[in-house]
């Protein structure tokens, strides 16, 4: 039996981060929310979790800079990170990929997709 | 001094500006032609009359000169103080500066349309952001509703929350559909356009709609021959525009749908070539005019379009009540408009016609992909991208230079063979995705290197030599052998110019091997 994956769920709307905590609690993740960016790197530290779901335009730290602290650390380099933003830029996805990201959704997200995705770095059951 | 005069006058007589000579109480004594011209006038009305215009010695000042019949000039009037027989006077110089202000007056005008286009991207791309962010929320929300996150739903509140669904996702590609345009329509769209192969993407394309064809009892046919020439286009827009088209036809159709594409020829271009890399400069042009196109047809047995309709249908916010098939659809208004965009950033047309099914009939027109412009293309965005990083790029040509000894002495069949194998091995040698090989003729073989200098370039030259070499030996006695030519020039050092560089390159290889 497989231990539940911890997601972190990173947005500053936390209307959003309760949404999306209730899609992937029902999915069989835990999760845990943070709304700004430093916050976010403790919490990372802290909790270790399996996989994160960052948004880019947070206060105190925004998703970039999450995304540059969390990769330039050992213990944090290779938690699968994919990018929830509502930026729609033609090279975003290039851009947060060659930070160190995973993968770009594009808001709004569609729910079916974006579990499809979570499941790509969380895989078993 | 009696022909200096003459030849003073003569000069003043032809002199564009207009000059004028009053006296100080503000009488003409002279004029010339130009002031003429420029008064909209004549000597008779001018000259011994009071001059209209007020004069104030060594300051300029600007006038608009209205005039009979509406015309108007805008002029700078400089004036000086002069003697004229023996008097003390005015020379009032008139230099016509209206096509000036036009310029300017166009050129304030260009500022203001690109502030006014750069505020309204800048003011969509605002809005589409910030619409996103409760939009994520509600399709979150509905989304969670919908699949029984937060408890089972009744048949009754699983059909409200499926409209609600349906219309966010609506919102969204409006939303999508509008940033879409805005891009297309500042030019800020990524177009990445390259060779693709025409059959295969429009034969997966169709494919893709089977299913919804099936479950609509729709019978989706396709005539696409085989191997049509490539088109040049970015595939991910052209799919884009198959898709919308594709979409509407299944969603008004009744019972069948058919696709079908062919080559189609026409004397003129549909657009004027700028930026088509065509320029006079090109060192070889194509005789014939003809500009080649594929045509793909997508055509429905539905109710059609109003014939009034047709122009209409690809401009903003139009949204046709077509009757049948549409019934609870609502589309964004700008699927077309985009689609229309899209054709037309690719040098093409679209346009609607009756189909021989009975309903509407889509064409779209898409250039061919032409090699030779292709390269010009490529070489062309290649320089621009050296020039900004300071970067060298080094152009090669290998010509055969006894083509014609050998091609009398040999089959077509065995000169092909030869020629691509001489290909093959030049491409071989190249190794890097930024490298460019180009047959520019029958007998021209070209290499672009970008970020190489000459001392690099030379080993790569000497590679490709050594390899040709060995591919040709041994060979029967008596049998002439290929006798390669090769050009080198670099960019910038050599010329910035790509017809240039091309140029001497060509000519190198047809005359001495260079000194690498």
């Amino acid at each position: 039996m497989h231990h539940a994956y911890t997601v972190l769920i990173a947005d500053d709307d936390r209307e959003l981060t309760k949404i999306l905590a209730d899609l992937l609690r029902y999915n069989g993740y835990n999760t845990l929310s943070t709304f700004e960016g430093i916050r976010t790197i403790e919490a990372v530290h802290k909790e270790k979790p399996d996989l994160i779901i960052l948004d880019l335009k947070m206060p105190a730290g925004g998703g970039r800079n999450v995304l540059q602290a969390l990769r330039s650390r050992e213990e944090t380099k290779d938690i699968p990170i994919i990018i929830l933003s509502g930026i729609e830029d033609p090279f975003i996805k290039d851009e947060v990929t060659a930070a160190g990201a995973q993968d770009f959704v594009l808001k709004p997200y569609n729910s079916e997709d974006l579990l499809k995705k979570i499941k790509t770095f969380l895989p078993g059951e | 001094m009696e022909e200096g005069h003459e030849n003073f006058k003569h000069i003043v007589e032809k002199s564009t500006v207009g000059k004028v000579v009053i006296d100080l109480e503000g009488m003409v004594h002279y004029a010339n032609p130009a002031a003429y011209t420029i008064l909209g006038s004549n000597e008779k009305k001018i000259v011994g009359k009071e001059f209209s215009y007020p004069v104030s010695a060594n300051k300029t000042t600007e006038l608009r000169i209205s005039h009979e019949g509406g015309d108007y000039r805008i002029v700078e009037m400089r004036v000086t103080e002069i003697e004229w027989r023996k008097k003390p006077a005015y020379l009032v110089l008139l230099h016509d500066i209206t096509d000036l202000e036009r310029i300017e007056r166009l050129k304030a005008e260009i500022m203001e349309r690109q502030r006014v286009d750069q505020l309204k991207d800048e003011f969509i791309s605002t809005v589409s952001h910030e619409l996103r962010t409760p939009l994520t929320i509600v399709k979150g929300a509905i989304d969670n509703l919908k699949d029984g996150i937060v408890g089972p739903l009744e048949a009754k509140q699983v059909k409200i929350v499926d409209i609600a669904n349906n219309n966010i996702d609506r919102l969204v590609k409006i939303i999508n559909n509008l940033l879409d345009l805005s891009r297309l329509e500042s030019n800020k769209a990524l177009i990445n356009r390259k060779a693709i192969k025409t059959t295969p993407l429009i034969i997966e394309t169709v494919h893709n709609f089977q299913m919804t064809a099936q479950s609509k009892n729709i019978l989706l046919e396709q005539d696409i021959p085989e191997n049509l020439p490539d088109i040049f286009a970015d595939p991910d827009l052209i799919v884009q525009v198959l898709t919308n088209i594709l979409d509407n036809a299944l969603r008004y159709a009744q019972d069948r749908v058919m696709v079908s594409a062919s080559r189609k020829e026409l004397q003129t271009s549909l657009y004027s070539d700028k930026g088509s890399g065509k320029t006079k400069k090109e060192p070889v042009r194509k005789a014939e005019e003809v500009h080649k196109f594929i045509e793909i047809t997508i055509a429905d047995d539905g109710a059609g379009i109003p014939r009034d309709k047709y122009r209409d249908l690809f401009n903003k916010f139009v949204q046709l009540n077509r009757p049948r098939g549409g019934a609870g659809y609502k589309g964004t208004g700008l699927g077309l408009i985009i689609c229309k965009e899209i054709i037309r950033k690719h040098q093409g047309k679209i346009w609607v016609e009756p189909s021989p099914l009975g309903g509407a009939g889509f064409h779209i027109l898409l250039p061919q992909f032409d090699e030779t412009v292709g390269f010009w293309r490529s070489l062309r965005a290649l320089l621009v991208g050296a020039r900004k990083k300071k970067e060298k790029v080094c152009l090669l040509s290998f010509t055969v230079r006894n083509f014609k000894e050998l091609a009398d002495q040999k089959s077509s069949e065995e000169m092909e063979s030869m020629l691509e194998i001489i290909d093959s091995r030049i491409k071989e040698q190249i190794f890097r995705k930024s490298d460019l090989t180009f047959r520019y003729t029958p007998k021209d073989f070209i290499v672009v290197l970008p970020d190489t200098d000459r001392e690099q370039a030379g080993k790569v030259l000497k590679r490709i030599e050594e390899e040709v070499e060995i591919s040709f030996d041994p060979v029967p006695s008596g049998t002439i052998l290929p006798e390669l030519g090769i050009g080198v020039a670099i960019f910038p050092d050599d010329t910035q110019e790509p017809e240039a560089l091309l140029n001497i390159v060509l000519n190198m290889a047809e005359q001495d091997k260079p000194v690498v």
